[in-house]
């Protein structure tokens, strides 16, 4: 952060814009009345005034997408049921693996366990899925399939922290607070990296949200559709009336203190985050409101869903669309457990009861994960929006116990969906059993390197310096995977 | 386990035995009738004299090469014997639950499976409670999931007599031990009946006689553990009529054997050097790195295990070692001008930034060390200077020059820190709780937020009026007050904070149950205190919370804010003093000054 006043006394402009804002209008309830009309002029207002943290800056080329929707599939979805066939392991069901493997998370390591479900090739690019995703199948055309992911760590806090911030453990900044680090936000009445919060936090905790050592403004901020305060704070005290009140009140004491210490630039920041937090109050509630939403968007996501989960799976992705459109760059979802309240972490992390397991969480975000893909590309917010469906690692293909599948990141599968990439595409390949990867292995900093890439952001160049060193969310080793981009 | 074995061990406490125990030993009951449960084998006990000893025995570390390690342990009240793998004591459940908790009197094998840690390096640590290098847990107690609990009255106890590293998955057993003796050393197998009770009764005589010269050999303290648990010699003080007195006296005694008090701290035992791990892969070990200061800067290892924390504590506070007092300086002058001297305060290093007065730094490092580290005097040699006590104005000239005010023309404005931002709103409302010291205060957070369910509770709003340097800090569960206000993620040094403006803050101070709570807090105790007049306490209120009275342009505008309210309120003027609303009202648009957060 620079120290420097951009503009001292004998440079500044006649108004400042709090002035003028002042002079020229109502104050705060026309403010709020803009809002309602143009959530997005802000921004540009901000950058002409004092240029905040988030302000939107430039990206380094021409991006292919602007925003990032990140849908976690906590615990680790297993890619041998869902999106990598292996006709092997039924061909061997209950022989032992052919050959060495490594060390599992609860070593209860036996025999070959075929998938139970079906795949089917789907659409014209024929990409096969199981059937715990027909939606998903449905939307094939649409998905660039990496069947070649590892990760270097098998334990979930680890393998969370890992895939959010490429590092595996606390401390460093999440993919999301990198993203708006480089790109600043297009909406400043709304944060730029958001968590949307009916399900659990990855094992690990709140901090694969986290900041790390960027400042603290780029954290994921939580955001619960269905809480009564949706935000942190959002909520007034008091009535509308009371609050301008005392916000004129503090505006015309704060005027004077500005003088006094010379338009200082962090003081007048301070004063125009009134104005920001006056419309988060209202901006925030508008967001998670769904009453303007038609009967068959809702029906799309599957909101209208009798199962508890899934519905508020499918709230969560139409708020992420709202999110988009809105102008916020990053938006991550949280896995929802089949108890449909979904506090649990890991819900994926079938150990035990695959088939019962697996089939309720595709259950929860199957139709959707789906209905989001469709209503972006129908709305023409798919072209500039970078969906990512994955777990922290995939499943082995040999039993755990009776009926689970340990963890296995030695080879796993995501999809991306969205601008810039292959549609219709499958990249990378595991072995016969689905154990390791054979053909184009990439990791997670790969992924996190391809991310920026889509977003206009050189992975290389964006970097902060901390503890005498230039930080990268992929570090030295992480490169995009070019394979997968148009 | 034996004295050769046992000499290689380490471990501390008033429990911990200097050798080993030979066979034969017993712990005196501490109520009732029975004088003892049994006869222990030879091995190393904490609880021989009391069982409010604490004791710590570490095996040296070994490399796991055996599928399975068995011990032969007894003891209670959560003592435990842990399998520590490659020096990583934290972990409970799943595959590594490699930690038994023996609950009688009486040896019995444990065993743990080790193959899935093969090639690993491993010790094995007994210890009473509150000794285990880990919390341990009372697990009745649901709440407790997060925290360490002692048991109330300190006792504990662990004995271990043997470990085996075996293949076989068969637990060690012990049968037959007593038959084993009987037949010992002899071809003579007793025919009768009556031989046989011949045969018993010359043993017992014989092991008794040998327990009370002290030469009890492990198959003779069997036999005899096994008659005196069947109760076939005496152990009840009805029958010893000769042990009361000694007995009694001993409980009593014992009852004030103090427990000893725990304070956190380093102890340095068997620690070995450790291997580089290059480019920090734990898989991939470089060469064994002895310890050692910093090598850049002296090049000297420390030979002796036992000093090596002593040394390079003794080295970072030398009085010849300038590093530790131009960082402390520097870490100091940040706090009260706003940005370091050395601007990077936690690197000093290549990567670091260069002083911007390099011979104030010294001349302040050297002074430091002088007074003897005393940070007060700091502070005061600090706040006298004419540099701290300049205006915040800036001169045209300063503005051109050194924009940046690198060279301090002017006092930089700045905002308060988190914690002095709480601290001082809990000051001003009168809710402030000067008590030091104790437990810290649990963290209140909005339903839900960073709620997991190993964090289900939730502490005061208000944290309980005390200094934020008293509330909990949680990894999982940051204090969302101090959190937006840039208090760092407590996971590595932050020296330097970001002073970030984020809309968060904003909202915060308007609507935050906090800040709300605080200006009630204040409103009341205005409203409730003496009356006075309006103008009176309006420049009271900015006295306290700004430390200056309002100009006369002030007082009318916040005067004019409290009269609307009062007319909202239908307050007539003659209870306008007196209406808690109207005082909450200005205390919480004051909280919401800029002045109030910002130094000028």
């Amino acid at each position: 952060m620079s120290y420097i006043p951009r503009h001292h006394p004998g440079l500044r402009p006649f108004l400042t814009r709090r002035e003028m804002l002042r002079q020229t209008s109502t104050g705060f309830g026309m403010l709020a009345l803009s809002a309602l009309l143009a959530d997005r002029s802000y921004a540009g207002l901000a950058q002409d005034g004092v240029e905040g943290p988030l302000a939107a800056k430039a990206p380094h080329f021409t991006p292919k997408v602007k925003n990032v929707i990140f849908c976690y599939m906590s615990g680790g979805l297993s890619h041998i049921d869902s999106f990598d066939p292996k006709p092997r392991l039924a061909a061997e069901a209950g022989q032992p693996m052919p050959f060495q493997t490594e060390r599992t998370m609860f070593n209860q390591d036996g025999n070959i366990l075929p998938s139970p479900w079906a795949f089917t090739q789907y659409g014209q690019s024929g990409i096969p899925v199981s059937a715990l995703f027909p939606h998903i199948g449905s939307v094939a055309d649409e998905l660039t399939v990496i069947r070649s992911m590892t990760a270097p760590f098998m334990e979930h806090a680890q393998a969370n922290f890992y895939f959010h911030c490429g590092m595996p453990f606390t401390g460093f900044p999440s993919v999301g607070a990198w993203v708006t680090y480089g790109l600043g936000t297009e909406n400043q009445n709304l944060p730029g990296f958001v968590v949307l919060g009916s399900g659990g936090i990855p094992l690990g905790g709140v901090n694969v949200f986290g900041n790390g050592f960027l400042p603290a403004i780029h954290q994921g901020s939580m955001i619960y559709p269905e809480n009564a305060e949706p935000l942190n704070n959002v909520q007034p005290q008091e009535t509308d009336r009371q609050q301008r009140d005392r916000l004129s009140v503090v505006g015309d004491l704060d005027s004077r203190f500005l003088e006094r210490v010379g338009g200082n630039q962090q003081v007048e920041a301070a004063i125009d985050n009134y104005e920001i937090a006056y419309r988060m109050q209202t901006a925030v509630p508008e967001l998670v409101d769904l009453a303007g939403e038609t009967e068959a968007t809702k029906k799309l996501y599957g909101l209208d869903s009798s199962n508890a989960s899934t519905a508020a799976y499918g709230r969560q992705c139409l708020v992420a669309r709202r999110l988009v459109e809105r102008g916020v760059r990053f938006v991550e979802l949280t896995m929802v457990g089949t108890d449909g309240m979904g506090q649990a972490a890991n819900p994926w992390d079938q150990h035990t009861k695959l088939e019962e397991g697996h089939t309720a969480n595709a259950m929860t975000v199957d139709k959707p994960v789906a209905g989001l893909v469709k209503d972006l590309k129908s709305r023409g917010l798919l072209d500039e929006t970078l969906v990512i469906f994955s777990g922290e690692f995939g499943r082995t293909p040999f039993v755990q116990g009776t009926n689970g599948r340990d963890h296995n990141p030695y080879g796993f599968s995501l999809w991306l969906a969205g601008g810039g990439l292959k549609k219709g595409f499958v990249y990378g390949q595991t072995d016969d059993y689905g154990y390791r990867v054979v053909e184009n292995a990439h990791t997670v900093r790969d992924l996190h390197a391809t991310v920026l890439t889509l977003l206009g952001l050189d992975y290389q160049s964006l970097t902060y310096r901390f503890g005498g060193r230039d930080f990268r969310l992929a570090d030295v080793d992480g490169h995009p995977i070019r394979g997968i981009i148009a | 386990m034996s004295g050769a074995d046992y000499a290689l061990t380490v471990g501390h406490g008033t429990g911990r035995p200097q050798t080993p125990s030979s066979p034969g030993e017993f712990a005196v009951e501490l109520r009732g009738d029975r004088l003892l449960n049994g006869i222990y084998p030879g091995g190393a006990y904490t609880h021989l004299l009391s069982s409010k000893h604490a004791g710590v025995i570490q095996t040296p570390r070994f490399t796991i090469d055996n599928d399975f390690v068995s011990l032969k342990v007894l003891g209670g009240d959560l003592s435990f014997a842990v399998l520590i793998i490659e020096n990583y004591a934290v972990p409970r459940g799943g595959i590594y639950h490699l930690r038994y908790s023996p609950k009688q009197d009486e040896m019995v094998w444990a065993r743990w499976d080790t193959s899935f840690w093969k090639g690993f390096s491993a010790y094995i640590e007994f210890a009473t409670q509150d000794d285990v290098t880990q919390f341990s847990f009372d697990p009745e107690d649901r709440l407790a999931v997060n925290r360490p609990t002692r048991r109330g009255d300190g006792r504990s106890a662990i004995g271990v007599s043997q470990v085996l590293f075996h293949d076989s998955e068969q637990t060690p057993r012990e049968t037959g031990l007593p038959i084993r003796y009987l037949l010992d050393g002899t071809d003579d197998v007793p025919s009768s009946r009556q031989a046989l009770a011949t045969r018993i009764g010359q043993k017992v005589r014989e092991v008794v006689a040998a327990w009370r010269d002290g030469r009890l050999t492990e198959l003779q303290a069997a036999f005899l553990d096994e008659f005196v648990r069947a109760d076939l010699l005496p152990r009840s003080l009805e029958q010893l009529v000769d042990l009361r007195g000694p007995v009694a006296q001993y409980r009593l005694l014992e009852r004030d054997v103090p427990v000893a008090r725990r304070a956190p701290g380093v102890v340095e035992e068997g620690a070995p050097d450790q291997p580089l791990l290059v480019r920090g892969s734990h898989q991939n070990r470089g060469e064994v790195v002895p310890r050692g200061f910093l090598s850049a800067l002296a090049d000297e290892s420390y030979p002796e295990p036992a000093l090596v924390r002593l040394r390079l504590a003794e080295a970072i506070t030398d009085p010849g070692n300038p590093l530790t007092g131009r960082v402390a300086v520097n870490r100091l002058w940040r706090h009260l001008f706003g940005y370091g001297l050395v601007t990077t305060v936690d690197n000093f290093g290549r990567l670091g930034d260069r002083p911007s007065h390099p011979r104030l730094l010294d001349h302040l490092a050297g002074a430091f060390v002088e007074d003897g580290y005393s940070l007060k005097r700091l502070v005061r040699r600090l706040v006298l200077t004419q540099t701290y006590q300049m205006s915040s104005q800036a001169s045209q000239r300063s503005l051109e020059i050194d924009p940046s005010n690198r060279y301090l023309q002017h006092a930089n404005v700045r905002r308060l820190d988190a914690e002095a931002i709480r601290d001082s709103m809990l000051l001003v409302s009168g809710r402030f709780n000067s008590t030091m010291y104790g437990p810290s205060v649990p963290v209140y957070y909005a339903p839900r937020y960073g709620l997991t369910r190993a964090n289900p509770d939730v502490g005061p709003v208000d944290g309980d009026g005390r200094r934020s340097i008293y509330q909990e800090i949680r990894r999982n569960a940051h204090n969302p007050f101090l959190e937006v206000f840039d208090s760092p993620k407590p996971a590595t040094t932050r020296g330097q904070r970001d002073a970030t403006n984020v809309p968060a803050q904003s909202l915060t101070l308007l609507n935050s149950p906090f800040v709300v709570g605080q200006a009630a807090e204040w409103g009341s105790r205005l409203s409730e205190g003496e009356a006075g007049t309006v103008r009176g306490r309006v420049d009271h209120m900015f006295l306290k919370a700004l430390a200056r009275r309002p100009t006369e342009t002030e007082r009318v505008r916040i005067t004019d804010y409290l009269m609307n309210v009062a007319s909202q309120r239908k307050t007539s003027e003659h209870l306008l003093l007196y209406d808690r609303q109207v005082w909450q009202d200005v205390a919480h648009s004051l909280f919401n000054l800029k002045e109030y957060i910002f130094i000028q």
